[in-house]
């Protein structure tokens, strides 16, 4: 990953003001998926699938000017169709919690449901 | 086996290796079970508990996110993709579906599941 020269950067936490912050990263979700998916229909596969490709490459891009150089950023987008179907999505990690965060949103409209979820690791 | 102090020789995960872990974790919890709404959130904690706990063992150097999902079957559409900034060599995202394709016949009849395993070297 290219940016910090850490030759000349030696900290090992992040200071308070680069914090990866959970509210502000779902406000950044909502401002990309709503106006993408507040007026669609699950359509079908094809149609759809353009749909979690933008809205993660969208989510990511929008991290990545956020929190440069010192996080990596990991974003899964998942849309379904609601059919009456149960469905649950869960997670776990394994790594720093004073470092390193997860921030989630979900969105649901008459046909589809969209969880889009983000993972923030500190980079040493 | 690697001796005490000494980095594992290989720094980075398999496609085949996040496979098989993934796969034994699901089959260990949902081999023949009916979907349950009450029980699916005690399942998908154990799925991801297996996984975390068994990519830990590997003792590399990574930090672990694992996200598990699961849904009845019917005919409902659901599509899922990532998209990641990190080290392309040692970092991996991976998605597995279960039950696969070639396994139709056996396997669970009431349900999908989609893990989703991430990995970041530290």
């Amino acid at each position: 990953m290219k940016g910090t020269n850490s030759q000349e950067n030696y900290w090992t936490r992040p200071s308070y003001k680069e914090k990866f912050c959970p509210l502000k990263v779902r406000e950044i979700m909502k401002n990309i998926v709503e106006p993408k998916l507040i007026e669609e229909k699950y359509q079908g596969r094809t149609a759809i699938n353009q749909y979690t490709y933008d809205i993660a490459e969208s989510v990511r891009n929008a991290l990545k000017d956020e929190y440069t150089n010192r996080f990596k950023i990991m974003v899964q987008v998942v849309i379904g169709e609601k059919q009456g179907q149960g469905v649950r999505m869960g997670s776990k990690c394994f790594w720093d919690s004073d470092t390193d965060n997860v921030a989630w949103f979900n969105f649901m409209n008459d046909s589809l449901y969209c969880v889009v979820i983000a993972f923030a690791t500190y980079l040493y | 086996m690697a001796d005490e102090g000494q980095a594992p020789d290989d720094l980075t995960f398999t496609h085949q290796e996040l496979d098989e872990k993934a796969t034994e974790a699901i089959e260990a919890v949902l081999a023949s079970k009916i979907y349950d709404e009450k029980e699916v959130s005690r399942w998908i904690n154990e799925i991801c508990e297996r996984i975390i706990k068994s990519l830990y063992d590997t003792r590399k150097p990574f930090k672990y996110m694992v996200t598990c999902l699961i849904m009845q079957k019917t005919e409902a559409g659901l599509l899922t993709s990532g998209a990641c900034m990190f080290e392309g060599g040692t970092d991996m995202m991976q998605q597995f579906l279960w039950p696969k394709e070639k396994a139709k016949d056996q396997a669970n009849k009431t349900m999908h599941a989609v893990v989703t395993i991430f990995c970041a070297r530290f």
